[in-house]
């Protein structure tokens, strides 16, 4: 099981936190409220682990938006992979209408809100992805938003693939708008050499920094 | 020996009925309350055998009135009955939680109101051996 | 793949249904296709080779200005939503040139990076117009929007309806309460001893309230029925008791036209599930009609029995019938044969259509069948609650309708 050093888990939460900050106030500027993000908690799990996690958190039904990523590395493999900003389904509608703040909300998203939700989505995962870039001084590139619906498994392909093939870097994510708040989830799944790539960047990263790295993985 | 009653109604024309049937038929000594306000203020002096009770009633109702009667000590032990058009089974089962031991639904027959009420006296003295 | 050349491509991108725009790392202007010429005014030969900003000065400084940013510095790709992102470049809708002002186009927007000759990256910005669908998408909102309101005004109503109905029954009883027992107290002799005469007034006036009573609780009926406010309360019921209990009832009135009420129960050990009151309503409503039309000294059987997999009760009379131009209309409001009837007096014409509503509620039917001259069955059938569902039925309530289905089975055709 691949872990994480103290060290390698406070660098992934604090860029986390950098490209979060950057999409709020990416955000702020699309909409007339005071937009709050933090990610509290940052962990990595298996994608049965990570089902799991949603299903407990959130609900059986989510949805969200999926962007697929990838870095080419020089001293090792290419990095590829998908991040997905998900929300419980229900909790996706609260999202929208609070940044549009629209007052009729209706039983599902329209497509319109879907597009919406789908661009907040966007901007969180280019933001946390270019975070990540800057911390690896390695570019990453992005595709486009795809919107999701479906249960936690599907949406994670968690039948498609042997689940111990890969690792997920599981995350909530708290959107504060004017006193409310809706948790959604930050999830970005790699294969076990992108994983190993991207620690080995953090630790770049820290050599760089001239912190003696304490742990062995 | 049922003797005294409280009556509490605020309509003055069903008052008179009921009064009626009561001392003339019945030949009880009845004294007649406009509100639950006053009820609570005579009821000690009075001390009724039995207090007979409208539900719905301006400002404070029967049911109000009755929460409040129970908790005089001097009346421990005194039959309430509700008179009212509210006779749902449902209601009837609010009325019996909060105490009352039964209702005469309305409109009631004067001539039989007495015989009704000696009834429900007796029933209830069984029970607590009066 | 073969390279095409410069101008094979453009025609490919003119023939697409959307704008496209390729920029190179400076932002400046490498493609823009017809769609593009169409929807601002602005040609290719217009625009190819300057900055986008030049062309559309609105976006400096916003969303759609920092993705193309992130698109060629970074290679990240974006969409922009039209809820967020309104009227990113200034479109018109191309409704030929006789239309001014021409319509606002409303376009949602993605920018991807494209690897370029040479390491550079240049970016491709896709426009879509959705114009039609932010139309209808607002109509179904207003619609969503309008059957709100409508649903709120309903429940308004709904509410306003059975304060109504409380109010009025309220208000209407009270002074029938005077009235009633005013007269039953002169009639009683309390106030002092009156003539025959006065007598007879009195009772006539008794009467009338009485009827008066039974309409208004009739009319309260119907409106709690028809705003869905009558409220039932289910509970398993024997029904030997029910139909014994139902016949006791009615027999004072039976007895003012001469009539008698005959029990036959052929399922004396059965229970359904139903609302005591209600069905005590239901059999008073069909007695008190088979009692007022039937031959003096006739008599009315009340039938029970088994009927597939529910329980058929039945009230028969030997009264001339109902005319067949009547039948449609009997489980009507105000339904009356004929009104001139003196028989019928005392009837609310509410009764039956009372009757239908309640056996419904109990996942019942009702019907008749009926000859002229000769007499009519109503019926409604109920179903069976099984046993097993129920506590054992004590030995004494169990032996008393099996014997009273023995006294009355002579009676049973």
């Amino acid at each position: 099981m691949l872990m994480l050093t103290e060290l390698q888990h406070d660098v992934i939460s604090e860029t986390l936190n950098i490209g979060m900050g950057h999409a709020a106030s990416a955000l702020n500027e699309l909409v007339a409220e005071e937009v709050g993000l933090a990610v509290p908690r940052v962990s990595i799990v298996t994608r049965e682990e990570a089902v799991e996690m949603l299903r407990d958190r959130a609900s059986d039904q989510v949805s969200g938006v999926s962007q697929d990523f990838s870095a080419e590395f020089e001293q090792s493999d290419a990095v590829n992979g998908q991040a997905f900003l998900l929300f419980p389904r229900s909790d996706s509608l609260r999202v929208v209408n609070m940044l549009l703040g629209d007052s009729v909300p209706l039983e599902a998203l329209t497509e319109m809100e879907q597009e919406a939700l789908s661009e907040i989505g966007n901007i969180i995962i280019n933001a946390t992805m270019s975070s990540f870039s800057d911390l690896l001084g390695q570019e990453i590139n992005t595709g486009l938003p795809v919107t999701q619906i479906g249960t936690c498994r599907s949406i994670l392909h968690a039948d498609d693939v042997d689940s111990d093939s890969d690792y997920i870097l599981f995350s909530h994510v708290s959107f504060n708008l004017e006193q409310r708040a809706v948790n959604g989830y930050v999830v970005l799944l790699m294969d076990v050499q992108s994983m190993s790539a991207l620690k080995a960047g953090i630790n770049c990263y820290l050599e760089r920094l001239n912190v003696p790295n304490s742990g062995t993985y | 020996m049922l003797n005294k009653i409280l009556y509490v109604e605020d309509e003055p024309d069903i008052q008179t009925v009921a009064r009626m049937a009561l001392e003339v038929v019945g030949g009880f000594n009845v004294e007649v309350c406009s509100s639950g306000s006053e009820a609570l203020e005579k009821v000690v002096d009075y001390a009724p055998d039995l207090i007979l009770m409208d539900v719905m009633m301006p400002h404070m109702d029967g049911p109000a009135t009755l929460v409040e009667l129970r908790k005089l000590e001097a009346l421990d032990g005194v039959p309430v009955i509700f008179m009212t058009a509210k006779v749902q089974p449902d209601e009837v089962k609010e009325y019996k939680a909060i105490g009352a031991v039964d209702v005469i639904p309305k409109p009631f027959d004067p001539m039989s109101l007495p015989e009704t009420v000696k009834r429900i006296w007796a029933e209830q003295c069984e029970k607590t051996v009066c | 793949m073969p390279k095409y050349e410069k101008s094979l491509i453009e025609a490919i991108v003119d023939v697409g249904e959307c704008g496209i725009i390729l920029l190179d790392e400076s932002r400046n202007i490498i493609l823009w296709n017809s769609w593009m010429h169409g929807a601002s005014g602005i040609s290719a030969n217009e625009a190819v080779n300057r900055p986008l900003d030049a062309v559309f000065p609105s976006i400096t400084g916003r969303r759609v200005f920092s993705a193309i940013d992130d698109a060629i510095r970074r290679g990240a790709s974006s969409k922009l939503s039209h809820a967020l992102n309104k009227w990113v470049f200034s479109l018109y809708c191309s409704a030929g040139a006789t239309q001014v002002p021409r319509e606002c186009m409303e376009h949602q927007v993605v920018i991807k990076p494209i690897a370029a000759e040479g390491g550079a990256r240049h970016c491709l910005i896709q426009v879509s117009d959705i114009t039609a669908a932010i139309k209808r998408e607002k109509m179904l909102r207003e619609i969503a929007q309008r059957a709100q309101a409508s649903a709120k005004e309903a429940e308004k109503l709904s509410r306003t309806k059975s304060e109504f109905i409380s109010v009025v029954s309220h208000e209407l009883r009270t002074p029938l309460t005077s009235i009633n027992g005013s007269l039953s107290l002169v009639a009683g002799g309390v106030a002092g001893d009156i003539s025959e005469q006065g007598r007879a007034l009195v009772e006539i006036a008794m009467r009338n309230t009485e009827r008066l009573l039974r309409l208004i609780n009739d009319i309260l009926d119907v409106a709690k029925i028809e705003s869905g406010k009558m409220n039932y309360y289910f509970e398993p019921l024997k029904l030997a008791e029910l139909l014994e209990a139902s016949a006791v009832v009615n027999r004072a009135y039976a007895d003012q036209f001469g009539v008698t009420i005959e029990i036959c129960n052929r399922v004396p050990d059965v229970r359904v599930r139903g609302d005591r009151e209600r069905l005590m309503q239901v059999m008073a409503n069909l007695l008190s009609n088979a009692a007022k039309f039937s031959p003096r000294d006739g008599r009315v059987r009340v039938k029970a029995e088994r009927n597939g997999d529910a329980v058929r009760i039945s009230v028969s009379d030997h009264g001339h019938g109902i005319p067949d131009e009547f039948r449609e209309q009997i489980f009507g409001k105000f339904a009356q044969a004929d009104s001139t009837d003196t028989r019928q007096r005392g009837g609310t014409g509410l009764g039956l259509n009372i009757v239908k509503a309640i056996v419904q509620n109990h996942k019942g039917e009702i019907g008749f069948d009926s000859i002229v001259g000769k007499g009519t069955t109503f019926y409604f059938d109920l179903p069976e609650l099984l046993p097993g569902l129920l506590p054992e039925p004590s030995a004494a309530s169990r032996s008393e309708p099996q014997e009273r289905a023995d006294c009355d089975a002579a009676l049973c055709e």
